[in-house]
């Protein structure tokens, strides 16, 4: 077993102790549906105990009627005919009242689900840039979806089947206590055995079900893992060794599920076996106290059948344990998310941010993405309303930090962000963003159709918008030629899409914001060269009379830039227009002979 | 019964465990029916007034000592039953594995991961039901239908038609829910893959969403998936709520009849009161088979329908392969080569032409897209060429087994694939056991080794997801030691420096120029510097060869090749 241990996959399976806090504020949660609530548990009471009527009617059958032979036979059949109608009675009772509490329980914890999750959802969907790049992706996802449905397993087959089984437990006593308190107590003496039993088979089991979770979740990272890899498996002639591999991981698996399978092969007979005995001991001491005449006949058959209603409760406690404990531990997990205040906040009283012109300033900012690792250093920076500035600078100098600041994505360490004079800090975000539009580099598409990817979001926008923005863009054309046109599915975040034309309704999704501020990453891919002069084009229309900052990488977009800021850790160190640039021959002259012509001739020659 | 022919052949292979779950099932059952018999003799013992202690402690006993006998059975019966069906799960699987390392790259290009692995987890999972539970319960029913029913007929054969009349309904109606049940969970399932992939999407485009100020509109539409989700989750409560009703219809209304008609029976003396109790517990075992043979029909057909999935990948044909034998190295060609990844694809290759001496190094250059991957992949066939196209030391790759082919050839490819292990069993994968000296020469040789002094437990240091992440130019320097490891003749470096600094490349090249020595290397790299000793420069453009030479002879000729010669210097003075 080389290489991967199986302790490496159980950190996942986290179990946690019983937390009142975390389980109020769960309830809080349930509390909502009171009246569904309400009918439940009664609907719930109502079921357990018609659940257990039926062995008193048979004792009455048999004790009443069947067993009395001074009564006249005419009397007693229509004894015998009654108790079937009140059986068949309870009989309804009992489906009515399970069907209805099954439909009542699963409404509450499917409304709770959907509660938990908006409330999730929607709380991510405040938290700040620096929460996203502390958390994975996977993670977070985990809390919105299994964590929740952890939480209602909980609820439905952990607590409510809890209080189930207890009110079945106490009814079934109450019964058999009223029915002989004596034969209840000898019968009870096997309970300790039971629950002695359960204790240890749970703890085994327990163990054993999280070291066969791991092992399982091992074998399937391996085989994906191989399945990914094939071509490298292939190459190194490892067919038959990783075979050999995985059929090892598989035998252990195979093991650990054989000594698992042998701890419920003993619980299970064992529980019958402690069954056995508790009936075993109704015969012999209940026999004798029928023949005593303390008991009636019919008392002791109800006995045995009481024995085996409550058998069953007895077993599941030990899995409701293991239920609730995994509950805590996502509990903690949502809450977690829940609590978790955003880094960059709204103002408390945030200022009217009116129509914008479309002024930036950056005074004296200073940031860092950690502390004490500043990326950006005292960097000042006005762009005039209409102004068309390009930055320019290799990977790591900075760009992306002055994009992430403007937006707010992040907050300033020193110094200030101004839009249009209002300090961005002191105006609400989303009056902020609505003012700016954003291109990135790697366009992101959502699943939907391509008109709602254009209206990013804007579910009033008109079909005449989304088809003017298109056309401005130079996109109608590729978009009308889709199966479907506006309404052509995107999928796998279109995969399926050119880069070039992923760019093209990205342009379009910013025309349609119609921002007064523009940011435009620059793809740096390959495109081809109709395409490309597509994009110019389309660039040109989109920036017209609007403030923008381009992250530039391509020399046309350079030259029509009305200034160049040459970026370079973290300090602009030459700004100008493109020609003063190049003829101080400085840092920008290098890197424009470089980068941007290489591209122009690319271009030039595909 | 299609279906049944497919499991057939399966169960035969298993006959001895078949044969005992079947025996000790019949035992388990067996054994079952006489406590019933013991509780109505005992009543009936007591009824008539019996007064001896003695005797009602035997029937306790009785009881008692059936039930450890039955306990016993039922432990070895688990055990026979699990053991079988994870067997038969554990040979699945592995036939699944096998097969899978057998399929070409082509076939993996189709086909996505996430569908290979739902094959082999949730379909193996369905017949592995169908083999573990669906088999008992289907001997299990049988067997306490033949056992019970004469019993119950023979206790009171008018009752035994009332009661067990609707006995094979039930069985039906239980078939019909478990599929529906079946049917509306999958629809839960899948949409709730699609809540989970909204999230998931949602997540990796929040900075669009933050830039548009569109999370109002995200969570409205992540709302609407959730409420479908809540819609179909309870409509599947809905059918999974039925089955406890129609089960107690039919179980007590059995009872029911049982205590009406069994009970006037008693009274008027037809019946003893033994021999109601006995008749009620016996029709109560009868009942719960017939709702286990809806399961069993149910498993069935779902089992049916994933060995069906899993065979589409199991009875593949094995790619076409030379019959296993040596090959040697030596001089590589490729003679006109014009090669398409299938029918009615364009060329991505065209009438390429040129050989290699044995020994020599050989350097691919062009743009993206300008076939020179596809050029090398042809070379240890995970791209089948066409016949008489690429020639090894004068034979025909076609010719020429992959496991031999591959043993001449160590490939770096382009995308810097590690498995989750160890790195020296990632460095030594081209071994089973490999030799630690032969992985940290190797390392050295690819300028790794620094990098895993620094890891705490050194070589033993597992990558990826449960270990250590490696960086981009890690993990392609362990690539390249895994390749150096092999030490196989004829080594190909697909742009297996792209994250490499400049600096590391040179050094890993001046290593290799050590190494490599009497090795024909292929290079395929962006970084020109790493090229330039090369013997021979191949230059592709749109899979055809633009040029071919030597560095000097191409930066003399011009075009493409001294156009990137001149940036990349540019670069290196920017530096």
């Amino acid at each position: 077993m080389k290489g991967l241990t199986h302790t490496a996959f159980m950190e996942e399976d986290v179990k946690r102790g019983f937390d009142p806090r975390l389980a109020r504020r769960f309830f809080g949660y349930v509390l909502r549906y009171k009246r569904l609530l309400f009918t439940a548990t009664s609907l719930l009471f109502l079921f357990r105990v018609s659940a257990i009527a039926a062995p008193f009617l048979t004792k009455l059958a048999v004790d009443k009627y069947m067993n009395h032979p001074e009564l006249e036979l005419g009397a007693r059949l229509a004894g015998i005919h009654w108790l079937a109608a009140a059986f068949f009675a309870v009989m309804m009772v009992k489906i009515l009242t399970h069907y209805s509490e099954t439909l009542a329980t699963q409404t509450i914890g499917q409304r709770v689900m959907h509660d938990l999750r908006m409330d999730v959802f929607r709380h991510l969907q405040t938290l700040s840039s620096s929460y996203f790049s502390r958390n994975p992706v996977g993670r977070l996802m985990t809390r919105v979806t299994s964590d929740v449905s952890a939480l209602n397993e909980m609820l439905t087959s952990g607590v409510v089947a809890l209080a189930g089984d207890i009110v079945t437990l106490l009814a079934a006593f109450g019964i058999m206590f009223a029915l002989d308190w004596r034969l209840t107590l000898v019968t009870l003496t096997v309970t300790p055995f039971m629950l002695i039993a359960s204790r240890i088979f749970r703890h085994y089991a327990s163990h054993i079900h999280r070291i066969t979770r791991a092992k399982i979740a091992r074998l399937a990272a391996y085989l994906s893992e191989n399945l990914a890899g094939m071509k490298v498996v292939q190459l190194y002639r490892r067919e038959k060794e990783n075979a050999r591999r995985f059929d090892e991981y598989g035998r252990d698996l195979y093991r650990t599920q054989l000594r698992a399978t042998f701890y419920s092969a003993i619980f299970f007979p064992f529980v019958d076996v402690m069954r056995a005995s508790a009936v075993a001991l109704i015969v012999w001491y209940g026999g004798g106290r029928v023949m005593q005449d303390a008991i009636p006949l019919g008392t002791l058959i109800a006995f045995i059948s009481y024995v085996e209603l409550s058998f069953h409760p007895l077993r599941e406690l030990a899995e409701k344990y293991n239920v609730l404990q995994s509950a805590m531990a996502a509990a903690e997990k949502i809450f977690g998310v829940l609590d978790e205040k955003p880094e960059v906040l709204d103002p408390a009283q945030p200022a009217a941010l009116p129509d914008v012109k479309g002024e930036i300033a950056f005074e004296n900012v200073t940031f860092a993405y950690d502390v004490g690792n500043d990326v950006l250093h005292d960097i000042t920076l006005r762009v005039k309303p209409g102004e068309m500035v390009a930055l320019v600078g290799p990977t790591g100098s900075g760009k992306t930090s002055i994009v992430n600041l403007l937006c707010r994505f992040w907050d300033v360490r020193l110094g200030k962000v101004l839009v249009d004079g209002h300090d961005v800090r002191h105006v609400a975000q989303r009056d902020l963003r609505r003012r700016i539009a954003i291109v990135l580099q790697d366009v992101f598409l959502f699943t939907g159709t391509v008109a709602e990817n254009i209206a990013m979001g804007d579910r009033t926008m008109s079909r005449e918008r989304i088809e003017a923005a298109a056309r401005a863009v130079h996109a109608d054309t590729f978009i009308r030629s889709l199966p479907g046109a506006y309404d052509a599915r995107v999928s796998e975040r279109g995969s399926t899409f050119s880069a070039g034309q992923r760019q093209l309704i990205a342009f379009a999704r910013a025309w349609a914001a119609d921002p007064r501020i523009i940011i435009l990453d620059e793809a740096t891919s390959n495109i081809d060269t109709e395409t490309e002069l597509l994009i110019q084009d389309a660039m040109r229309t989109l920036l017209a009379g609007r403030t923008s900052i381009v992250i530039a990488h391509r020399l046309s977009t350079i030259q029509r830039a009305d200034r160049i800021v040459v970026l370079h850790h973290g300090k602009i160190i030459e700004q100008g227009k493109h020609g003063e640039l190049v003829a101080a021959k400085g840092m920008y002259a290098k890197l424009h002979e470089l980068q941007f012509e290489e591209r122009e001739q690319a271009s030039a020659t595909a | 019964m299609k279906g049944l022919s497919l499991f057939a052949a399966r169960l035969a292979r298993y006959k001895g465990w078949v044969f005992g779950v079947v025996v000790s099932i019949v035992i388990v059952d067996l054994i079952g029916l006489v406590p019933p018999w013991v509780l109505g003799d005992a009543v009936d013992y007591l009824r008539k007034g019996g007064s001896e202690g003695r005797t009602i402690a035997i029937f306790a006993l009785a009881v008692v000592g059936v039930e450890i006998c039955r306990a016993c059975m039922r432990f070895t019966w688990r055990r026979i039953a699990w053991d079988f069906s994870r067997r038969v799960e554990l040979d699945l699987r592995n036939e699944f594995f096998a097969k899978s390392v057998k399929l070409p790259p082509a076939f993996f290009d189709r086909t996505t991961i996430g569908d290979l692995m739902s094959r082999a987890t949730s379909d193996i999972d369905q017949v592995r039901m169908f083999f573990g539970m669906g088999l008992l319960t289907l001997f299990d029913t049988l067997t306490i239908v033949v056992t019970t029913f004469p019993i119950l007929i023979w206790l009171n054969p008018r009752l035994t038609l009332y009661t067990t009349l609707p006995l094979p309904f039930l069985a039906v109606i239980c078939w019909r829910i478990f599929m529906e049940t079946h049917r509306r969970s999958r629809a839960v399932q899948e949409q709730y893959g699609d809540l989970t992939a909204r999230v998931i999407e949602n997540l990796n485009g929040i900075r669009v969403v933050k830039a548009y100020a569109t999370e109002a509109v995200e969570v409205e539409r992540f709302e609407e998936l959730s409420d479908v989700q809540v819609s179909l989750s309870l409509r599947l409560a809905r059918i999974q709520a039925v089955f406890f009703p129609v089960f107690t219809i039919v179980l007590e209304t059995g009872t029911l009849l049982v205590l009406w008609i069994g009970g006037s029976g008693v009274v008027r003396g037809d019946l003893t009161v033994g021999d109601f109790v006995r008749y009620t517990w016996y029709l109560g075992w009868l009942t719960g088979p017939m709702v286990g043979l809806g399961w069993t029909l149910s498993l069935y057909q779902r089992g049916i329908a994933s060995m069906e999935r899993l065979n589409q990948i199991l009875l593949r044909p094995d790619p076409e392969d030379a019959p296993a034998g040596d090959a040697a190295p030596g001089a590589i060609e490729f003679r006109d080569l014009t090669f398409s990844f299938g029918e009615g694809r364009p060329d991505a290759l065209e009438h390429v032409s040129f050989s290699v001496p044995a020994g020599s190094k050989v350097a691919v250059v062009g743009r993206t897209g300008s076939g020179k991957t596809t050029l090398v992949q042809l070379l240890p066939r995970l791209y089948e060429p066409p016949r008489g196209a690429v020639f090894i030391g004068g034979r025909d790759v076609r010719d020429i087994s992959a496991a031999a082919l591959r043993r001449l050839i160590a490939f770096v490819p382009q995308d810097g694939f590690l498995f989750s292990d160890t790195l020296a069993e990632n460095v030594g994968f081209a071994f089973e056991s490999p030799d630690a000296a032969a992985v940290e020469a190797a390392s050295r040789a690819a300028c790794l080794d620094e990098a895993v002094q620094r890891f705490p437990l050194k070589y033993e240091q597992i990558v990826g997801e449960r270990g250590v992440t490696l960086s981009g130019g890690q993990k392609q320097r362990a690539c390249l030691a895994r390749a150096f490891a092999a030490d196989a003749p004829i080594l190909v470096l697909d742009d297996a420096f792209s994250s490499v600094d400049a600096e590391t490349e040179e050094r890993v090249v001046a290593n290799l120029r050590v190494a490599g020595k009497g090795k024909t290397v292929f290079v395929i790299s962006h970084r020109l510097s790493s090229v330039m000793d090369a013997n021979l420069i191949v230059v592709l453009d749109k899979g055809r060869v633009a040029a071919t030479g030597t560095h000097e002879e191409l930066l003399r000729r011009g075009g493409i090749y001294a156009e990137l010669w001149r940036k990349q210097q540019l670069q290196e003075a920017l530096r």
